[in-house]
C-alpha cells in the first residue's frame, strides 16, 4: 500500500516537473530564506521559529525537483506551523500558495480539499480573526506580504488560494488538450506514413520483386534496358522511402501522397502486355493525385458525416433498384474519421442510381463501391447496359469503343464539369481488360463509371 | 448450396469429384502493372491455370464473379485498392456465392489484413511475391477449400483466426445478411436452437446442416445476442414462449 503511494507520488512528481517551475520555486525559496534572515538578524524572529521556518524553506526547494511531495510537505508543515502559531515570514504564503497550485495540476479534488484545509488552519490561527459574538461579524487584521503588499482582510488570501488552485487546474487542462491534440497529429502522421509506404514503396518492391521472379522462370539473362528499367523501380522505392522518411520526422511539406507526380520507372515492357494502360513514357508516373488507400486503419469506430450521408442515400438508391428488380449493391468504405458532408458527392450518388434506372439492365445487377478517403472519394459503378433494350444510349462518346458506352447523359455530364472544376475526375469506359467485348450470351455489356472527387478542407 | 454449382456455362471447375480440368482466375488489383505480372505468373504457375479477366476496379470483380458468363472459379484480390478494399469485394461475392474462391494478395504485411480477410470469407491470403504459397491457395480454393498455412508465421492450431470454406463462409455471411437490424433470428440461427432444444449435440447439429462446429457456435452466439439471453437454456426458453419454434 505504501509503496503504491509512493509510485503514484514519483508518477506524480515525474508529470509535473517544469523548467519554469523549477526556477519560480527556487526563487519563492530563497524570498522565503532571505525574508527569515533578516527578521533573525533584526530580532523580530526567535530562532526556535527561524528553525522551523528553515525547515519549510528547505520543503519548498524539494518541490523544484520533487513537486508534488514537495508541495504535500509544504502543504502540511503550514498548516503545522499556523496551528503552532510559529512566527512565519509573509513570503511563506507564496511558497502554500505555489504548493497549492502544483496539487491542483496534480490532484484536482485532492488540492480542493487541501487548500480548503489549509485556509481554514489560517484563518483561524493566523488570520487574526477574532469571533465577536454581539455582533456576529468576523473582525480581521491587515496583513503585509513582503512589507511592500498591504492585504486587508482574509477575503484577498481567500482569492490568491482559489486563484492558485484554478490556475494549476487550468494548466493541466491545457496541457491535456495540448497532448490530445499531439497524439492526434501523432497517429494521424503515422496513419499518412504507412499508407504511402503502402501505396508506393511496398507495390514497388512487390512489383520489383514479381519481375526478377519471371525473369527467372522463364531462364533469361536480364538485358541492359530491363536491367535499366527494374533499377529505376528500385530507385523509385528508395526515393519514396526517403520521402516517407521526411513525413515520419514531421516535414510533410512532401508528403508523397501531396504532390501525385513522383519520379519514376518506365515500367513499359513486357508489363504492359496485357494492355495497361501506358503513360509512362516521359519517365514520370502520373499517380492519382489523392488515394484512398486502404491501409489497415486503426481508430476509426463511428462513420464520418459524410459516410454516414452517403450510406442513408445507398440505402434508399438500392431500395429503389431493388424495387425495380435490380439485383445490385452499394459498398461504402470509409478511412476517414472527420469528412464533412457533400453535397456534390451525394447529388453525383443520386444521379448515379438515376442512371442505373434509366439505362441499365436489371437482370445484369448493379455493383457501386465508394471509398471515402483522406483526401478524396473515389466512386465506381459497374452495370449492364443493355444494348438491345436501349439502342439510344449506345456510345455516342467517340473516345470509348463502340457499343460498350452508353451516352454520359446530361445529368452525369454536369458533374463531370462540377468534378473537373474541383480538381477530381469522371470517366466513363469500357474497363481494361481481357475479354471487354459484350458478354453476348446475356445481350449486355459491362458499364463502367470511375470517378475521384477531393474532398473540400 | 448444391443448386448453386450447377449452373456453370461450361461446368469447366469439378464439383467436387477429384482435381477440376482447368482452373479458370479472375484477378483484381488497382495498379495495372501488377496486374499484368501477376497474370503473367499465375498463368504459368500451373497449367490448369487460366487467366480469364484482369480489371482494376473492385466493383468489376463483385459484377463480374456474380454475372454467371463471366465468373470464374478463383477470384486473386489485391486487399486495399482505390475503390473497395479486397474484403468487401469478397464480402460482396460471398454473401451471394460459394462457388468462387476467394484468394487475397497484399504487398502489404499480411497479418495486418489477417482478422477481417478471415472475416469476409476469403479462402486464403498470401503476400504477393510469394507466389508458391498463391499457387497452392489458388488450387485449393478452386475447389472451395481454405489455405490457413500460407504466408503468415501464425501457428495454424494456435485458436487465432482461420479461413473457412467457401461453402461454410456462404452459410454464415448469407444468414447474417438476414434481416440485419430487425433483430429477428435467422432461419439457420432458428434451426441450430431448435435442434440444441431436440436434445441434439453440437457436432451432430453441425452434421445434419452440413457446416463446422465452429459455425453452429457462431449462429448460437448471434442467436443469444438477438435474444438478449445469457445461456442456451434461456435462449431457448424465450423461443418457446415466444413460439418462434
Amino acid at each position: 500500500m505504501t509503496v503504491e503511494w509512493f509510485e503514484r507520488l514519483t508518477d506524480a512528481d515525474r508529470r509535473t516537473d517544469n523548467a519554469w517551475l523549477l526556477t519560480a520555486v527556487l526563487v519563492v525559496a530563497l524570498v522565503c530564506a532571505g525574508e527569515t534572515l533578516a527578521a533573525l538578524a533584526s530580532g523580530t524572529m526567535p530562532v526556535v521559529d527561524a528553525t522551523c521556518v528553515f525547515a519549510v524553506v528547505a520543503a519548498t526547494m524539494l518541490m523544484a525537483f520533487r513537486p508534488v511531495t514537495g508541495a504535500l510537505a509544504v502543504t502540511a508543515s503550514w498548516i503545522a506551523l499556523s496551528v503552532a502559531a510559529v512566527d512565519m515570514p509573509s513570503a511563506m504564503l507564496l511558497s502554500v500558495l505555489t504548493a497549492i497550485g502544483i496539487l491542483g495540476y496534480a490532484y484536482r479534488r485532492a488540492a480542493t480539499a487541501i487548500a480548503v484545509a489549509a485556509l481554514g488552519v489560517w484563518i483561524c490561527t493566523q488570520g487574526g480573526i477574532s469571533w465577536i459574538s454581539s455582533s456576529g461579524t468576523f473582525d480581521s487584521n491587515d496583513h503585509v506580504l513582503l512589507g511592500v503588499v498591504a492585504m486587508s482582510g482574509v477575503a484577498p488570501v481567500v482569492v490568491l488560494f482559489s486563484g492558485f488552485l484554478l490556475g494549476g487546474m487550468a494548466v493541466r487542462w491545457n496541457h491535456e488538450r495540448h497532448s490530445e491534440r499531439m497524439e492526434l497529429a501523432y497517429r494521424r502522421q503515422r496513419a499518412r506514413a504507412a499508407q504511402d509506404i503502402h501505396d508506393y514503396v511496398s507495390n514497388d518492391l512487390a512489383y520489383l520483386i514479381l519481375r526478377l521472379d519471371k525473369d527467372i522462370a522463364d531462364g533469361k539473362r536480364p538485358g541492359a534496358d530491363e536491367l535499366r528499367e527494374l533499377r529505376d523501380v528500385a530507385a523509385g522505392a528508395l526515393d519514396r522511402t526517403h520521402q516517407v522518411i521526411r513525413v515520419i520526422e514531421g516535414d510533410a511539406r512532401r508528403s508523397p501522397s501531396s504532390d501525385g507526380v513522383w519520379p519514376a520507372a518506365d515500367h513499359d515492357g513486357q508489363a504492359s502486355v496485357h494492355g495497361a494502360a501506358s503513360d509512362r513514357a516521359d519517365g514520370t508516373v502520373a499517380m492519382p493525385a489523392m488515394r484512398p488507400s486502404f491501409v489497415p486503419s486503426h481508430g476509426i469506430d463511428a462513420d464520418c458525416p459524410l459516410a454516414a450521408q452517403l450510406r442513408a442515400i445507398a440505402r434508399s438508391g438500392d431500395h429503389r433498384l431493388a424495387e425495380l428488380g435490380f439485383d445490385g449493391q452499394t459498398i461504402v468504405t470509409n478511412v476517414n474519421d472527420d469528412a464533412a458532408q457533400d453535397a456534390l458527392v451525394a447529388g453525383l450518388l443520386e444521379e448515379l442510381y438515376g442512371n442505373v434506372a434509366k439505362h441499365a439492365d436489371p437482370a445484369g445487377g448493379y455493383v457501386l463501391t465508394i471509398g471515402i478517403g483522406r483526401d478524396a472519394v473515389q466512386i465506381a459503378l459497374v452495370d449492364m447496359a443493355s444494348i438491345a433494350a436501349d439502342p439510344n444510349h449506345v456510345s455516342s462518346d467517340k473516345d470509348l469503343p463502340s457499343g460498350v458506352s452508353r451516352s454520359l447523359g446530361t445529368g452525369i455530364a454536369r458533374y463531370r464539369t462540377r468534378i473537373a472544376e474541383r480538381g477530381g475526375t469522371l470517366n466513363v469506359s469500357a474497363p481494361v481488360s481481357r475479354i471487354d467485348a459484350p458478354t453476348h450470351e446475356t445481350g449486355a455489356c459491362e458499364w463502367t463509371l470511375v470517378g475521384m472527387i477531393p474532398l473540400i478542407g | 448450396m448444391d443448386g448453386i454449382r450447377d449452373d456453370r456455362p461450361d461446368g469447366s471447375a469439378s464439383d467436387g469429384g477429384g482435381a477440376p480440368a482447368r482452373i479458370r482466375i479472375g484477378i483484381v488489383d488497382n495498379d495495372p502493372y501488377a496486374v499484368a505480372v501477376l497474370s503473367t505468373m499465375i498463368a504459368r504457375m500451373d497449367a490448369r491455370f487460366e487467366c480469364l479477366w484482369t480489371c482494376e476496379l473492385g466493383a468489376v470483380a463483385i459484377s463480374r464473379c456474380l454475372n454467371r458468363a463471366r465468373r470464374p472459379d478463383v477470384l486473386v484480390t489485391d486487399m486495399s485498392m482505390n475503390d473497395v478494399p479486397g474484403t468487401e469485394v469478397c464480402r460482396a461475392i460471398r454473401v451471394k456465392r460459394a462457388d468462387v474462391g476467394v484468394v487475397g494478395v497484399t504487398s502489404y504485411a499480411v497479418d495486418s489484413f489477417m482478422d477481417e480477410a478471415t472475416r469476409c470469407g476469403m479462402q486464403a491470403l498470401v503476400g504477393k511475391t510469394d507466389l508458391a504459397g498463391l499457387a497452392v491457395a489458388i488450387r485449393r480454393a478452386a475447389q472451395g477449400l481454405a489455405t490457413n498455412d500460407a504466408g503468415t508465421d501464425a501457428d495454424p492450431a494456435s485458436g487465432g483466426p482461420r479461413f473457412l470454406d467457401a461453402a461454410e463462409a456462404h452459410t454464415l455471411l448469407e444468414d447474417a445478411a438476414y434481416d440485419v437490424g430487425h433483430g429477428a433470428l435467422s432461419p439457420k440461427e432458428r434451426d441450430v436452437l431448435r435442434l440444441y432444444a431436440d436434445g441434439l449435440t453440437t457436432r451432430e447439429i453441425a452434421d445434419r446442416l452440413g457446416v463446422g462446429t465452429p459455425t453452429i457456435a457462431t449462429f448460437e452466439r448471434r442467436a443469444l445476442a438477438k435474444l438478449g439471453a445469457r445461456s442456451r437454456a434461456q435462449a431457448i426458453s424465450i423461443c418457446v414462449r415466444r413460439h418462434v419454434f
